[in-house]
């Protein structure tokens, strides 16, 4: 059978604290620890957490804290390498624009660009992933730390002193555990039109410069054609190119690989790093699930990941996307006519009332 | 009958009365503070988010919650998603209300000028200059073909000194402001030449409302344009389970799916598993809301 898409599990080890919360943490963190821990200072670090309720005792609730690195986080330091920060100046130029969007990290990452009076170009990412959860029983601290370097005094206060102290939480070793999965519906397919809102590719850039740059990195790419979703109730046919089986597999691969070699580093002292990764192969839904413990395979090296892909589209003949075409053309177009008869009508209906009301009142 | 039981982890949802985060609306229809939000009170979710997240889960598209599109919801899933249960399993702080942390949000372009400001001393002044520091490169692309770029150099010249174009360009434009008589006729070229944000700086005039001078980052040249697109924004984490009643042929379309979703703001659903429906599964559980 063919696969639908890749589950896993990763596992991640460090030391000390690598995703930080805001300041307003300390609202949550009061109302879940006992007083001893409370903090009332308001220049507190705390990190990203996550509690739960472990029973109760005279004093009231009790609550589990877990640190966590955000989906975010681990998104961003996944794909480090592949985009360093995203600037809408790369709209303007379509050189640029599409050298980014037919590379390797785009297509697994995703993007989106919007600008005003511009169609918007999107791309989801194949990639979900949950935030990577505390495993371990370490217990975080707040400690005070002091920092030095010029700071903005007010006017009223006689300090001029260039360092402060301030507070951080703190932690030793730590492990966690995130989980994930690839769809490879939403890798498979790329989008030309705009039809169903997900245009990743300007059709007219396609040949000249979308094309050329994708080829660089995944070699000879298909001809763009119109597509359904295989069983989808919807045969509206939308206009884009698939990638090939190889592809998607190099693809994938090539997610994994950055996965393995994640390495989250804070210049407090912080480190996180990928420790184990497993993959499932779903080709049942329903039989291949995360909560189940068979079929799990360790993954050292991205090169182990060998499967068969399952296509989700199928290709309609031209002729038949075409008629589809039109009539979509013409429904726009007899809804754009009935729309702007409603509103004619409308008007008119509050027209003769305002003269109703006009006559009304001359008569009085 | 049978119940289908889906896990989602993680899955972000804003607080629609403080969020700036609206729905992009780029054709401008709407104004941005009363563009619509879905209110979903603690504890349940809207029926249009498990709808969509059914849709994907069949491997049909979603269709968008609020904003107008062409793909419409396929009417068989939207009614199963109006017969799911939901379960919420996050913690609530002593008000009854999510937990909520920060999260790096994209904003949208069109709002996206940058706000912070940075001092400069013009005739010995404090003034505030908005946007980061200007440089002669920055400078220069903004003088591009208009040859004031290298007159102003000369006029720099003529009146500091050759040395002074080695200095920072925000030194040489707090030293020409004690200048100003020498300088007025170059900063009035400026004004006429459409290039009033330098004319301005020159000139040591704000527009009338404003406390702050204009940066040259704003320009209509996209080599220069400058803009935010990341802030913060609260997020609560949701963690739980919808149980969704199916049939035989429901869940057969569940099979030829990707079995995998994205579930609101940065969310994962996984399928947990199918069991027989009974009063007892769904108990503890909210009925989606509208």
């Amino acid at each position: 059978m063919a696969t639908k898409s890749i589950l896993f599990k990763v596992a991640l080890q460090g030391h000390g604290i690598v995703n930080y919360d805001s300041n307003d943490q300390k609202w949550a963190w009061n109302a879940m620890v006992r007083n001893s821990e409370r903090v009332n200072h308001s220049n507190v670090q705390f990190g990203k957490h996550r509690y739960y309720l472990s029973g109760k005792d005279e004093k009231g609730e009790i609550y589990d804290r877990h640190l966590v690195i955000s989906s975010d986080c681990l998104r961003h330091n996944i794909f480090i390498d592949d985009f360093l920060f995203q600037s809408p100046n790369v709209f303007a130029h379509p050189v640029l624009l599409n050298k980014m969007i037919a590379s390797v990290g785009a297509l697994l990452r995703g993007y989106m660009f919007a600008q005003e009076e511009k169609s918007a170009l999107k791309k989801k990412s194949c990639l979900n992933i949950t935030e990577a959860e505390q495993t371990n029983d370490a217990i975080s601290t707040i400690e005070t730390f002091s920092r030095s370097g010029h700071r903005e005094v007010r006017e009223d206060e006689n300090d001029t002193a260039d360092n402060s102290f301030f507070k951080r939480e703190s932690i030793g070793e730590i492990t966690y555990a995130a989980k994930g999965s690839v769809d490879l519906k939403e890798l498979q397919f790329v989008s030309l039109s705009e039809l169903y809102d997900r245009m990743a590719v300007n059709s007219d850039d396609f040949t000249t410069l979308y094309k050329p740059e994708l080829e660089k990195a995944l070699g000879p790419i298909h001809d763009p054609g119109y597509y359904v979703i295989k069983n989808s109730a919807v045969q509206t046919p939308e206009y884009g190119f698939m990638l090939s089986s190889g592809q998607i597999v190099f693809l994938v691969r090539e997610l994994f690989k950055r996965l393995l070699r994640v390495s989250i580093n804070k210049s407090s002292g912080g480190y996180a790093e990928v420790a184990e990764v497993q993959i499932k192969y779903v080709e049942d839904p329903l039989k291949h699930r995360m909560n189940i413990d068979a079929d799990w395979i360790p993954l050292s090296d991205e090169e182990q990941i060998q499967f068969d892909p399952d296509i989700f589209y199928e290709r309609m003949d031209d002729e038949t996307a075409r008629s589809y075409t039109k009539l979509i053309e013409k429904n726009l177009a007899d809804s754009k006519k009935r729309s702007k008869e409603r509103k004619i009508e409308q008007k008119a209906e509050r027209n003769a009332r305002k003269n109703a009301a006009r006559a009304v009142l001359e008569q009085k | 009958m049978k119940c289908l039981i889906l896990q989602f982890k993680g899955a972000g949802i804003f607080d629609p009365r403080r969020s700036k985060d609206k729905v992009c609306d780029l054709n401008g229809k709407w104004k941005r503070n009363s563009f619509p939000t879905i209110q979903v009170p603690v504890g349940t979710l809207s029926k249009r988010h498990i709808s969509n997240l059914l849709h994907v889960l069949m491997g049909e598209r979603p269709s968008p919650s609020i904003r107008a599109s062409l793909i419409e919801p396929i009417t068989e899933i939207v009614t199963l998603a109006e017969k799911a249960h939901v379960k919420i399993e996050s913690t609530k702080d002593k008000s009854g209300k999510y937990i909520q942390e920060v999260k790096t949000v994209r904003k949208s372009v069109v709002d996206a000028w940058p706000t912070a400001t940075h001092e400069i001393k013009l005739k010995g002044k404090s003034e505030y200059l908005k946007g980061p520091i200007l440089t002669w490169e920055i400078l220069r692309v903004f003088f591009d073909g208009t040859g004031l770029f290298s007159e102003f150099r000369n006029l720099v010249e003529g009146i500091l000194g050759k040395d002074a174009l080695s200095n920072r360009l925000e030194h040489v434009i707090e030293r020409l402001s004690h200048h100003r008589d020498k300088t007025r006729s170059f900063a009035d070229k400026c004004l006429s030449g459409g290039k009033t944000q330098f004319g301005k700086i020159l000139k040591g005039e704000k527009y009338t409302s404003s406390k702050y001078f204009n940066s040259l980052y704003d320009s209509r040249d996209m080599r220069l344009r400058l803009t935010v697109t990341k802030g913060v924004e609260k997020i609560a984490r949701l963690d739980g389970r919808i149980y969704v009643p199916v049939t035989d042929e429901v869940l057969e379309k569940v099979r030829r799916g990707p079995g995998t979703a994205t579930f609101l703001e940065g969310g994962v659903v996984f399928i947990e598993g199918v069991e027989d429906f009974s009063e007892n599964l769904i108990f503890g559980t909210q009925e989606p809301v509208e």
